[in-house]
């Protein structure tokens, strides 16, 4: 997957990318306006392809189905209300404060600005993304879930400490953070996620450390609509309940 | 489809009148199998049912949302009896060239169908069939590679020129 990625796109809306390549495309269609409208056309003609196929379905088909829908629930609609994090992390009660909280100020102030050059380096790194993603996917399959739902979103972090993406599934309440050339963290020290919300709480979302040659991967689960921003920062071994150091790594991501 | 959405079932029951025949089509031309293809057919129609809330008119008609859905877990299928089958039995029995017409006799023929399949008639050779083994045969683009002994990426670019080439004939917006 190079430079033509987007030639794509007649492939992937006749259903003829392997699995693989399908999750990977829709990552870059997460991210590629252009590419998006053409497979929405291209899908609304594959339509056509299929109403030239139409041929009467069996007697009986019509009440098996209907019975079965009496017995499904349908699905909730997209954009989860509640905030959930990890059960272990305990989210800060509204009315605590901490005292002071640099970084999350800048990182929630200039948003718009920020997030502009976040997605304008996205594209970048998209076709590194889809590299590194085949290196740990065999070691994390749910990454691979992640990147094929229908509504994957990825982010790339900026910072000091290495290259690294944040795929996340709304409908899935869940992504990972994958990060290539990130030394592992000082000795007694480990790395701890943050999700920081419009109102510049810090809520931890895990610790993790990097591999001696550079990767890591961690699991987040949680609901991102109050979440604005993801911090990664060093923490002493067992991690803090609020953040202790500047950040080595963030990304805008509302 | 907005009634659906919101759980009535009258609705639905209107719905599955006017779309079943060309979801089960659709996934009758991917799968053949008429038994495999009812129970796909019926997994996709409570699916519609399911994901109804969360449909998006902003990315098409439900049309276009619920045939896309359908041929999806028709390939999804193919390619779940194909890891249990010997792949070249399972192609070796196919006209490969004329996927299109190879059941003309047995579908419908309407408007839409005329409509398609002049479109079809007008797109090169190469097109035509990268479109129809994907579509309709349910081959990836490196077996629709390997069946036509041409490049990936010509096969790729093929499948691409094909589309726009059929959605301006049929004058698709999306």
């Amino acid at each position: 997957m190079t430079a033509d990625i987007h030639t794509m796109t007649g492939a992937y809306a006749l259903d003829a990318l392997d699995d693989h390549e399908r999750a990977m495309f829709e990552q870059h269609l997460a991210v590629c306006d252009a590419c998006k409208r053409e497979v929405d056309e291209f899908q609304s003609t594959a339509a056509h392809l299929g109403s030239a196929a139409h041929e009467a379905a069996p007697a009986g088909l019509k009440a098996s189905v209907m019975a079965e829908i009496d017995r499904t629930r349908q699905a909730s609609p997209l954009r989860p209300e509640r905030v959930e994090v990890q059960p272990d992390a305990a989210s800060l009660p509204d009315n605590v404060v901490p005292l002071r909280r640099p970084w999350f100020e800048k990182v929630i102030a200039p948003a718009a600005a920020v997030l502009a050059i976040a997605v304008a380096g996205l594209s970048v790194t998209v076709s590194n993304l889809s590299t590194r993603l085949a290196e740990v996917e065999s070691a994390s399959a749910g990454i691979t879930q992640v990147a094929s739902s229908s509504d994957v979103v990825t982010f790339a972090f900026d910072g000091s400490a290495g290259q690294a993406q944040l795929i996340w599934s709304p409908t899935r309440g869940e992504g990972y953070i994958v990060a290539s050339d990130m030394g592992p963290a000082p000795d007694g020290h480990v790395y701890e996620a943050w999700l920081i919300t419009a109102d510049g709480r810090a809520i931890p979302a895990g610790l993790f450390d990097a591999a001696t040659n550079g990767t890591a991967t961690h699991h987040m689960t949680g609901d991102m609509g109050e979440v604005v921003a993801i911090g990664i920062t060093v923490e002493p071994e067992g991690g803090s309940e609020q953040p202790t150091s500047d950040p080595v790594m963030v990304t805008q991501v509302a | 489809m907005l009634r659906t959405a919101r759980g009535d079932q009258a609705a639905f029951s209107d719905l599955y009148d006017e779309i079943s025949g060309t979801v089960f089509g659709v996934i009758r031309r991917v799968l053949r199998d008429p038994s495999h293809s009812e129970e796909v057919t019926q997994e996709v129609l409570v699916e519609v049912w399911q994901q109804a809330p969360r449909f998006d008119p902003e990315r098409g008609s439900a049309k276009t949302w619920i045939l896309t859905m359908a041929h999806r877990r028709a390939i999804d299928r193919v390619r779940s009896v194909q890891a249990s089958r010997d792949r070249d039995e399972f192609v070796g029995h196919r006209d490969r060239s004329r996927e299109f017409d190879e059941v003309a006799d047995r579908v419908e023929t309407n408007l839409e169908h005329e409509q398609v399949r002049r479109s079809l008639e007008a797109l090169t050779d190469l097109q035509r069939e990268a479109v129809e083994l994907a579509y309709y045969g349910g081959y990836t683009y490196r077996e629709v590679a390997e069946l036509l002994d041409t490049p990936l990426g010509t096969v790729k670019t093929r499948m691409r020129d094909g589309l726009i080439r059929l959605r301006d004939a049929l004058g698709v917006t999306a």
